[in-house]
């Protein structure tokens, strides 16, 4: 019984570990189902965070925290995005620049105002996305299995989670069974055809990033007002880049983007548990060894040990119009 | 916005562009400053005064510069191969550990032979921890600039188990190894001024330096003066001529990997073996990723390395001087010039092309009076 | 327009075939996707002809091309070069070089050239490692642009600027500067697909001079080309590419743009 409580505390750790990370992927799916590379998820991620825990401590009110901090987000993805169809741009140099401009401003930024190196003021819960308790989630709490499945994992999380979780399905539909998305996707595969066939390839890119924008804001929302309660510069650690790397596993598909990313949320959970504990033949893990596993694991997930990744054909390739 | 790129003078392309997209990047910055309640121009003046105000300035300056100038030529011999190398930080970390080894464990060597040693086992280490990524990319298409980035913090979290657990000098608090004997310590210019009877102040600028203007020589010549160049830069621009040609963009992209990890190596020369002579954490100090601007607005040739090299130690000794006189503008300005300069020298590069071009014509068209 | 008449038609003499320098047996060969182009190929190429193959494109010359050249691998069947197979370790365009195999790409712009690069180092590429340009590690600047130069003058490629940037000649001269390349090394065998596509008419004549001249001069010659006037005028013997496999081989004279024009529909009227 107490290792199906571990396991459930695990889980639980898990999701909400991997939450930031479905969000950013399936923004990154957006981006570059349409044929727009985004390796700027990070900063952007970060972008998020900072504006909407600014907001959220000048106003008190997560919800304005939130829409700060999508807003931000969607700017940054506009720059990256005029950088990138208008301009032409190489779309990892633009990434790169949105990462490094972010991690900067967002610190500055920060301790321009608060004078705490950065960090953000402690947001009281009324500021914050706090978990919200299904019906019957205490009542059902004592039933063998199913209930405490019920009461500590599917219910107690808060509403960008169930947001979070909520997107995949919707992505789904959007992508698969609207005009929109079947235009969206053949942009990022064949954008001339859809260029031949009247509808806008700039609009439709154009479209796609500000979706991207949208999701990674809440990602980043996530982090600093309902994972933290403040915050902290370069507090996505990576996670922008992790996303990304689940995106190529996924094979840039929605459902397959929410597993890979539970996995990922799991392994860093189980790793976090496993922290000093001393295993039978190797002994206590080092700290350092569990925090590089993501990256370790993203690493070999690229190195095409796990089946070969064919992204969007028109991928990172600038659309020029045939004269 | 889908014509063809104007054709402008060479003068235009090759010093104005440039010229007007790094003062774009500065102009921004400047509004970012004023928005945080400074004054832009007061700024620029401290960090100028700090920077090249008197000889120590200079000094710090010219020490900072040449840990760009080594990351810059790492980032720039990748952009010629095709390839973007964001792990030059990562890449930097791990040449100090090969020069901390050298310096801590080869002591037998016969006196200054052991920092020669040291040099090579930094860029040893370099190279090695760029080829994994390199190799990735070559045989298995692993898009290199994620597994460069992930590599980044493997390296950091590798490095900071070394340091804290194995390396650590027994009972210290602080997670560094034991100082460096004087036979690993690369001479900083101050130290050989002296006995000459000329007074520098202290400060870390060292050999290193002179190192980093051989190493960018080193890398002209090979970029353009050699056949391993050629089919580095024949990759770079076009892989299917490449194969055509005979060359196999495999090959170069392990060999491109292998050198600019080499390169990287040469910070933690000036960083490890020129200051602090002891390996300690996070000494990198995110110079990997001012190679990568310090590349892009020196197109990567040399000359504009060495240029915009200097142009950021500027930047960061000046700002140092300006976070201390205006807390308010941290260190991280200095990022953001950093990513405005990416921004506008890489990805916005051919912005200002048309307006340039429409500016050029209508002056030449005028008729006369 | 060019000031002097024109030929099209070719002035060319007979040709004198003399023995077998290539060969290929049931080739098959895959594109990028894994789908066969090549469908079981085998034909000879003798010393002193041109070989034309037509058919309409899509049909597995460009696969077969660059499998010849090394450029794409083989899932079946074998090459044969003067008698000797051809071995995998051989099969690439480096080693094809050195025994003799030139090739002048179909596509100038995306394979024979490299755009951004001065005219005097696209005239270097494939042949980057001979001692002309340089004999210790560093490259002679002075030998490379006067080899450039030489051959620009031999081939007539305009502007003779040696430091003008590739993308800035004209088509013909473009290739004119890859034939200039590729003939000078004297090969034995030259490869050589669409030569004369998006040229001029000036440049056209020359080009099909000199492929006739190396013919003359006992050079084995494959055309690849979807003009069938390029491939009546140029070839003493023509195969014809349908789907993957040959549909016909004829003598030049002995055929004319209706009979290629069926077997390149995949038609043989004389089998039947």
């Amino acid at each position: 019984m107490e290792l199906f409580d571990t396991f459930i505390q695990i889980f639980g750790s898990g999701i909400r570990l991997g939450v930031p990370l479905i969000l950013a992927c399936l923004a990154g799916l957006w981006s570059e189902r349409s044929g727009v590379v985004d390796i700027g998820l990070e900063g952007k991620m970060l972008t998020g965070a900072f504006a909407g825990a600014a907001f959220a401590t000048l106003t008190g009110s997560a919800w304005i925290g939130l829409l700060a901090g999508v807003a931000a987000t969607v700017v940054a993805s506009l720059i990256h995005g005029y950088a990138s169809i208008d301009q032409r741009a190489n779309q990892i140099v633009s990434g790169t620049a949105i990462n490094m401009v972010a991690d900067g401003l967002t610190a500055l930024i920060g301790n321009a105002i608060w004078s705490q190196g950065g960090r953000t003021p402690q947001l009281p819960d009324t500021a914050l996305f706090n978990a919200i308790t299904l019906p019957f989630a205490e009542s059902f709490g004592p039933v063998p299995i199913v209930g405490s499945i019920y009461r500590h994992l599917i219910s107690g999380h808060d509403i960008v989670t169930y947001a979070a979780f909520a997107l995949v399905p919707l992505t789904y539909w959007a992508l698969y069974r609207t005009r929109f998305g079947l235009r969206l996707r053949a942009v990022g595969e064949n954008p001339a055809a859809v260029d031949t066939a009247g509808i806008s390839v700039r609009g439709l890119r154009y479209g796609a990033v500000i979706i991207c924008g949208v999701l990674v804001g809440l990602s980043g929302v996530y982090l600093s007002l309902a994972q933290a309660a403040f915050f902290q510069p370069h507090m996505s650690a990576g996670k922008g880049f992790i996303a990304l790397a689940a995106l190529v596993f996924a094979k840039w598909r929605p459902w397959p983007a929410l597993a890979t990313c539970l996995l990922f949320g799991f392994l860093d959970a189980l790793a976090t548990r496993l922290q000093g504990v001393e295993l039978p033949a190797i002994g206590a893990i080092p700290v350092q060894a569990i925090q590089s596993l993501p990256y370790i694991l993203t690493v070999v997930l690229l190195a095409g040990f796990i089946g070969k990744a064919i992204p969007p054909r028109a991928s990172g390739i600038p659309y020029v119009k045939e004269r | 916005m889908s014509s063809p790129l104007k054709p402008l003078p060479a003068w235009a392309d090759v010093a104005l562009i440039p010229l007007i997209n790094v003062a774009a990047a500065f102009v921004i910055s400047g509004f970012v400053v004023l928005a945080i309640g400074e004054n832009p121009l007061e700024a620029v003046q401290i960090l100028i005064t700090g920077a090249l105000g008197d000889l120590e300035g200079i000094g710090f300056t010219l020490y900072y510069a040449t840990s760009f100038i080594f990351t810059g030529l790492a980032v720039a011999i990748c952009f010629h191969a095709g390839l973007f190398n964001i792990g030059v930080e990562g890449q930097a970390y791990l040449a100090g550990l090969g020069a901390a080894l050298a310096a801590l464990y080869l002591g037998f060597l016969p006196g200054y032979s052991l920092v020669v040693v040291a040099i090579a086992a930094a860029a040893l280490f370099g190279a090695a921890f760029a080829a994994i990524p390199g190799y990735l990319q070559a045989k298995r298409d692993s898009h290199i600039v994620i597994t460069t980035i992930m590599f980044n913090y493997i390296a950091s979290a590798l490095m900071g188990y070394l340091l804290v657990d194995v390396l650590r000098v027994p009972g210290q608090m602080n997670a560094e190894t034991p100082g460096f004997s004087k036979y690993a310590a690369v001479p900083q210019f101050h130290e050989l001024l002296a006995p000459l009877g000329i007074q520098w102040p202290v400060t870390p600028f060292n050999l290193s330096f002179l190192l980093a203007l051989a190493a960018a020589l080193a890398v002209w010549l090979l970029i353009w003066r050699t056949r391993l160049g050629y089919e580095i830069r024949t990759v770079g621009a076009n892989a299917t001529a490449a194969i055509y040609g005979g060359i196999s963009p495999a090959r170069i992209t392990i060999i491109t990997t292998l050198l600019s990890g080499a390169l990287a190596g040469g910070l933690a020369v000036n960083v490890i073996l020129g200051q602090e002579h002891r390996l300690i954490l996070e000494f990198t100090g995110g110079f990997g990723f001012v190679g990568i601007a310090v590349a892009l607005m020196g197109r990567a040739h040399p000359v504009g390395i060495i240029l915009a090299a200097i142009l950021f130690g500027v930047l960061y000794q000046g700002g140092d001087e300006l976070a201390f006189d205006k807390p308010k503008i941290s260190r991280d300005m200095i990022v953001v010039i950093q990513g405005l300069v990416v921004l506008f020298a890489g990805a916005l590069e051919h912005m200002f092309r048309r307006p340039v071009a429409v500016l050029l014509a209508r002056r030449t068209t005028q008729p006369p009076i | 327009m060019v000031g002097r008449k024109v030929i099209l038609k070719i002035d060319k003499g007979m040709a004198h075939p003399g023995r077998v320098a290539l060969e290929v047996r049931n080739l098959v060969v895959r594109d990028d996707r894994g789908v066969v182009r090549v469908n079981g190929v085998s034909f000879v190429l003798k010393e002193g002809e041109i070989l034309g193959v037509a058919g309409v494109a899509g049909n597995g010359q460009s696969e077969l091309l660059e499998a010849l050249a090394g450029i794409r691998p083989l899932s079946g069947g074998e090459i044969l070069v003067d008698g000797e197979p051809l071995p995998p370790a051989k099969h690439n365009p480096h080693a094809e070089r050195l025994i003799g195999i030139g090739h002048v790409p179909e596509d100038r712009h995306r394979v024979g050239l490299v755009m951004p690069f001065e005219a005097c180092e696209s005239a270097m590429l494939g042949f980057h490692y001979e001692t002309v340009y340089g004999k210790g590690v560093l490259y002679d600047r002075k030998a490379i642009i006067a080899d450039a130069g030489r051959k620009m003058e031999a081939f007539d490629v305009r502007p003779r600027a040696p430091l003008l940037k590739t993308a800035n000649f004209s088509g013909g001269n473009q290739q004119k500067l890859v034939l200039a390349r590729e003939i000078e090394r004297n090969p034995k065998i030259m490869l050589v697909g669409q030569p004369t596509r998006g040229v001029d008419i000036g440049a056209i004549e020359f080009i099909h001079k000199r492929i006739v001249a190396q013919r003359d001069a006992g050079k084995a010659l494959l055309l690849v080309s979807v003009e069938l006037d390029e491939i009546l005028a140029l070839s003493d013997r023509i195969i014809v590419l349908c789907g993957g496999r040959i549909t016909g081989e004829r003598l030049a004279e002995d055929t004319n743009a209706q009979d290629l024009g069926l077997l390149m529909a995949g038609v043989d009227e004389r089998a039947a």
